[in-house]
């Protein structure tokens, strides 16, 4: 049932109230977007420029060498970009389900359990065993170096995601409709999948954008579970560069051992046109979700 | 917010960088010693006490772990090579493993946990040695050293061996490269000459206070002192004032111990820099009066530019550096601007200096003996230093024709890291002085070395090196403090006396009484080991 | 599946005699095995993610060496907690991070919906989207490459307000990384930019959720669009709100490490109000590099949120039982 982007008399704001919402959004989208655009023109500046004079919106000299070293090292990046993509879209769809897996049964009132498995999940979000024993599982026992599960796994127990998930099926879902599914001789699996989730789509988008955004931000699981080169998500590579320079100034810094090493240090250009790299597919990503959060979809399920 | 479990993992993890130790259950799997105290593990075939003929029928693989600008492109050509070259020599091979500077300690550190194999590993005093060998993550080197290591005892200044001594057993073994520290200041030569100064007449860091007026006035834009105060470019580095002389440099950093806690060699003590050593008050003093009269950086305590960048993009005249032969050739290579060097104080052997760079053998090595063979080699064999250093002849680099211990860049290629093995770990690997030398560098270069190393003389705490574990709390508090207040008064940038009275009281606050005192203790006692 | 179902679904009475007690217990795995069976995947998941890692919370009570491992490591007792409170400073830190999280999580939470409704309002579709995806953008930069911006504006020589701003007001060549008190505002209103924008986006999709027919109905009654906010929309966000709080809650003694270390550059001028838990924590330990110490203060962390989150559940189950967590 497809909601209609009419938009009704009595949704409409008042003219004026029309007029200052946007005034808010506009300069408020400002002060989201200037940033940004200040980084891709820093990635685009030249870095002496940059330590002499300090940012500028209009570079003085537009000096694309920081976009030429990357390039120039692109294999690494593509592949990086693949491993990338690979685990976030494996990753984002398989937490997705998971996720709501896990919510559905919770959400239920007449299953005895509820309390006892949200609990579960609770524990987990409030203690932690660190990451030693979560390393010493997955390298010893599971044996999962150099595996792209190794970058999946992880990131599939997401306990505040369910539970945003719960409450979201406890506002939208009543009960009676659980009722008439199953008065009408649906098992579990169906009610789940042919009542259940067609409704839930805006929360199940929300989660999946988060999810999303997770797997493609992370170089942690990169940097413990990966050593094969041509395995290394894309910001791990990013993020290595970055954290090369400030492991001199905070670990070295008076030993005198910072001084002996001839090292690249990464320029700020550099940094800036990693960023500009990594975010440019998030913004594709967004809209993508958007179209999920329409309203309008419990009507009928429950007069039909 | 939400989102990013594995960032809260990530910010336990930051928050002791190394991450820190603690192995699994004792059945993870650890195929070396429970017990630190002995000598061979594993599978080894020596036990037949062979002495003159190392059994080395056995192959092995070898996992050598370091750190450096990694990955590289070129690595599998390089480790082939090398294998090729040790598989004759002793029957192993490599598994190299070279971590990137951002990730090693961390790795470093559950590698040891995890009881994975770990052979040969980098192991220097500013990564947690100490620590580790309190952990049992190395094994003791004493008997491998004088069996298999003897090349090692023949080539490297013994004094050097005292680097990787823990109460009394050897752990790890130093590089043979310079061995003592010192410091300079190095300028731009083309304001030197520009202004006619003279490095010859400075004597004192008090000195050059007419060149920074003089920069001041006429190079507008041009800091005449570029410090960082969070980083190692602070003034402290190049400690050469008047007060300083006339007390003949009697105060001295004490391996392993916050940076406030001096020793005073003249008699003995361990005092807290800021309260009693009157060198480190005049100083700190001193910076403050430089820093209102505008000759340091504004923003001296808080920027992460080092003074080598803020060169290189023309905001400064001057960086720091270390006196080390042809280190200004280096530099000026390096950053592409002619330097002069100012010379600071005289070579230094601390503990410090002589355990920056080391090896050692793992808990965990499958077969320390080849190890100790294979470490031998590298401070003895130039061919395999030499491959590990360059790489592959050919690839790599080019000799220099005539020539058979110089070498060059290929044809065409522009610079080092083109050539897909740069690591920079020649400062790492054995025995530097056997090594090649590029085309351009003095080819004295290892005769200068020696004689530098030679005139080097031994702080009087050195060998000692303090031992946190009985103070750990106190330790992790007063770090706190340090940094608080550490680059403000290093840079000059708030009022000297206010801050000086606001962080000596509290310092007493907060236990840094009971850490002098543990200083002291553990000082007297070696001090009475010694003699 | 094909086994019927009773026709009504009823609440089982909670109590019942003991032997009768197992004997129910069996029959609801019964009855309920096709949920169970639903969520043993993800049950799995936890169980090795969290669970079974979970015995490194020793970790905080042992002086582990590698040679024994955590299990045979020798008991360290509090040790390892002492330098948490051992410090004239404990006190300022804490306070210092309970006051920026409460003032985070209440003012968040007001302007995230404010947001999400004001978005929800507009007119124009279109530019509604495009709102939506611009304002979640700064949440996409690292805290690291935040303090690049922040420092772009707040640099003693060049940065753009320093040059262009304060002297308007009469200040000349402040350097805002020596004075601690402009910090709380500078590091509030840097932190709502970063995550309100991403943080609608869930009350946009629970709006999005709330059922026309009830805004249909109020209207017919001749309710204001003012009233339809306040009356339907926002207490139907409530739910979403109370599970966000309490969830939040425990993380009440955790902060954004880049927020509060990279953003101020680690200046040690602003350590009295910007220095939290995990700045003091991070510092205290980088050279000392000691595990026992840093899980030690990961567990009292986690001790904290846990009752806190306990408690604040209590508090929600008395008002409304579905918003509770459990």
């Amino acid at each position: 049932m497809k909601s209609a982007e009419v938009v009704k008399p009595y949704q409409r704001v008042s003219r004026p109230a029309n007029v200052l919402l946007h005034l808010f959004f506009i300069l408020f989208s400002l002060a989201c977007i200037l940033p940004i655009l200040l980084i891709v023109a820093i990635s685009f500046s030249n870095e002496q420029a940059l330590t002499l004079s300090g940012y500028k919106f209009w570079p003085d000299q537009i000096d694309l060498s920081a976009y030429r070293f990357m390039l120039t090292d692109s294999s690494t990046l593509i592949k990086a970009y693949g491993v990338t993509l690979t685990v976030t879209i494996v990753g984002s769809v398989l937490a997705v389900l998971l996720i709501a897996l896990y919510a559905y049964p919770i959400y239920r009132k007449d299953f005895p359990f509820k309390n006892l498995f949200s609990f579960y999940l609770l524990v987990t979000m409030l203690f932690s065993g660190g990451l030693v024993p979560f390393y010493l599982l997955y390298i010893n026992y599971l044996d999962l170096r150099d595996s792209l599960i190794a970058l999946i796994l992880p990131g599939l127990s997401n306990a505040f995601y369910i539970f945003i998930t719960r409450t979201f099926f406890q506002q939208t879902i009543p009960e009676e409709m659980i009722e008439s599914g199953k008065l009408d001789g649906a098992s579990e699996w169906r009610i789940f999948f042919q009542l259940v989730l067609p409704i839930s789509l805006p929360v199940l988008a929300t989660v999946g954008l988060f999810t999303t955004l997770m797997y493609w931000n992370d170089w942690f699981n990169s940097m413990l579970f990966i050593n094969d080169t041509d395995k290394f998500s894309l910001q791990y590579v990013m993020i290595q560069m970055i954290r090369q320079a400030e492991f001199f100034k905070n670990q070295l810094a008076g030993t005198g051992v910072g001084l002996m090493v001839q090292e690249a240090v990464p320029t700020e250009s550099l940094r800036m046109a990693m960023v500009v790299l990594s975010i440019g597919p998030i913004l594709f990503v967004y809209p993508f979700f958007q179209k999920y959060f329409t309203k309008g979809l419990t009507v009928g399920a429950i007069k039909g | 917010m939400k989102v990013v479990k594995g960032w809260r993992m990530g910010v336990t993890l930051l928050m002791a960088m190394s991450i820190v130790a603690a192995g699994c259950s004792s059945n993870s799997g650890s195929t070396g010693t429970k017990n630190p105290g002995s000598t061979t593990t594993g599978e080894t075939k020596t036990e037949t006490g062979a002495e003159s003929a190392p059994d080395i029928s056995k192959f092995r693989k070898l996992k050598v772990y370091t750190v450096g600008n990694f990955p590289q492109k070129d690595s599998k050509a390089v480790v082939d090579e090398i294998n090729k070259y040790l598989k004759e020599k002793i029957n192993a091979e490599i598994d190299f493993q070279g971590l990137p500077w951002s990730s090693w300690a961390e790795k470093m550190t559950l590698a040891y946990q995890s009881g994975e194999q770990v052979d040969l590993t980098f192991a220097p005093n500013w990564a947690d040695f100490a620590n580790n060998v309190t952990k049992g993550a190395f094994l003791p080197l004493d008997e491998l050293l004088d069996k298999y290591g003897k090349g090692i005892k023949e080539t490297l200044d013994p004094r050097f061996l005292e680097g990787g001594t823990v109460d009394g057993t050897i752990y790890a073994i130093p590089t043979n490269k310079e061995i003592g520290e010192s410091h300079t200041i190095m300028f731009k030569k083309e304001l030197i000459d520009k202004y006619g100064f003279d490095v010859n007449t400075i004597n004192t860091l008090e000195d050059i206070e007419p060149w920074l007026e003089t920069i001041k006035k006429n190079e507008p834009g041009i800091a005449p002192i570029w410090l960082a105060g969070s980083g190692s470019d602070t003034l402290s580095y190049f400690d050469k004032t008047k007060v300083s002389i006339a007390e003949n440099f009697r105060y001295e950093l004490v391996a392993g111990a916050p940076a406030v806690i001096l020793l005073d060699t003249k008699e003995d003590k361990m005092v807290v820099s800021t309260m009693e050593s009157d060198a480190a008050i005049y100083r700190i003093k001193l910076y403050n009066d430089w820093f209102k009269k505008g000759y340091i950086n504004q923003d001296a305590a808080t920027t992460k530019t080092s003074a080598e960048d803020a060169l290189k993009a023309g905001k400064t005249w001057m960086k720091f550096g270390s006196d080390k032969p042809d280190s200004d050739k280096e530099d000026s290579l390096a950053t592409g601007i002619e330097l002069v060097k100012l010379k600071g104080n005289e070579p230094e052997i601390s503990t410090a200096s002589v355990s920056n760079s080391m090896m050692a053998i793992g808990r965990t090595s499958v077969d320390p003996e080849r190890t100790m063979m294979l470490l031998n080699l590298l401070h003895t064999d130039p061919h395999l230093v030499n491959l590990i250093d360059f790489g592959v002849e050919g690839r790599q680099y080019e000799k220099v024709e005539g020539q058979e211990n110089f070498i060059r860049l290929p044809e065409g290629v522009a610079s080092r890291a083109d050539t897909g093995w740069a690591p920079g770990i020649e400062w790492m690997f054995g025995n530097q002085t056997i090594t090649y030398l590029w085309e351009g560098e003095s080819a004295d270069k290892w005769e200068k070395f020696k004689a530098y190393n030679e005139s080097a003389h031994k702080v009087k705490s050195f060998g000692f090196n303090f031992n946190t574990e009985p103070v750990k709390t106190e330790v992790s508090v007063i770090s706190n403090i340090v940094k608080e207040y550490r680059p403000i008064l290093e840079t000059g940038t708030l009022d000297a006396d206010k801050v000086l009275k606001e962080y000596n009281d509290k310092l007493k606050a907060n236990g840094i009484e009971k850490i002098r005192a543990e200083a002291q203790k553990q000082y007297d006692e070696w001090k009475a080991k010694q003699s | 599946m094909g086994i019927p179902y009773a026709k009504k679904l009823p609440r089982e009475p909670s109590t019942q005699p003991s032997q009768g007690r197992f004997r129910t217990l069996l029959r609801n795995i019964v009855r309920y095995r096709v949920l169970l069976l639903m969520l043993t995947p993800t049950a799995l998941i936890f169980l090795i993610n969290c669970y079974i890692p979970m015995f490194g919370i020793f970790i905080a009570f042992k002086n582990v060496n590698y040679v024994d491992g955590i299990l045979g490591s020798p008991w360290a007792g509090l040790d390892n907690f002492r330098f948490l409170f051992a410090t004239s400073d404990a006190w300022r830190v804490t306070v210092n991070t309970i006051g920026y999280n409460v003032v985070f999580l209440l003012t968040g939470l007001v302007i995230s919906v404010g947001i999400a409704i004001a978005i929800n309002e507009v007119r124009a579709k279109l530019t509604s989207k495009f709102y939506q995806t611009i304002m979640i953008m700064p949440n996409f930069l690292s805290m690291v490459v935040v303090s690049y911006i922040v420092y772009a504006f707040l640099h003693p020589e060049y940065g753009f307000l320093v040059k262009h701003v304060l002297p308007l007001f009469g200040y000349e060549g402040v350097n805002a990384y020596m004075h601690a008190d402009a910090w709380p505002y500078i590091l509030w209103l840097t932190k709502m930019w970063h995550s309100v924008g991403i943080g609608s986006v869930i009350y946009l999709a629970a709006i999005t959720g709330i059922s026309e027919e009830l805004y249909e109905a109020a209207v017919m009654d001749g309710a204001s669009k003012w009233r339809l906010i306040t009356q339907i929309t926002i207490p139907l966000l409530t739910p979403v709100m109370v599970i966000l709080t309490i969830l939040n809650l425990g993380g009440i003694f955790r902060s954004d490490f880049g927020l509060f270390y990279h953003v101020t550059l680690d200046s040690g001028a602003l350590r009295s109000t910007t220095d939290v838990i995990d700045t003091y924590v991070y510092r205290g330990l980088i050279q000392l590099n000691d595990l026992g110490m840093s899980s030690a203060a990961n567990f009292y962390q986690s001790v904290v949120g846990f009752f806190l989150v306990i408690g604040a559940n209590m508090l929600a189950r008395r008002l409304n039982r579905d918003t509770a967590l459990f």
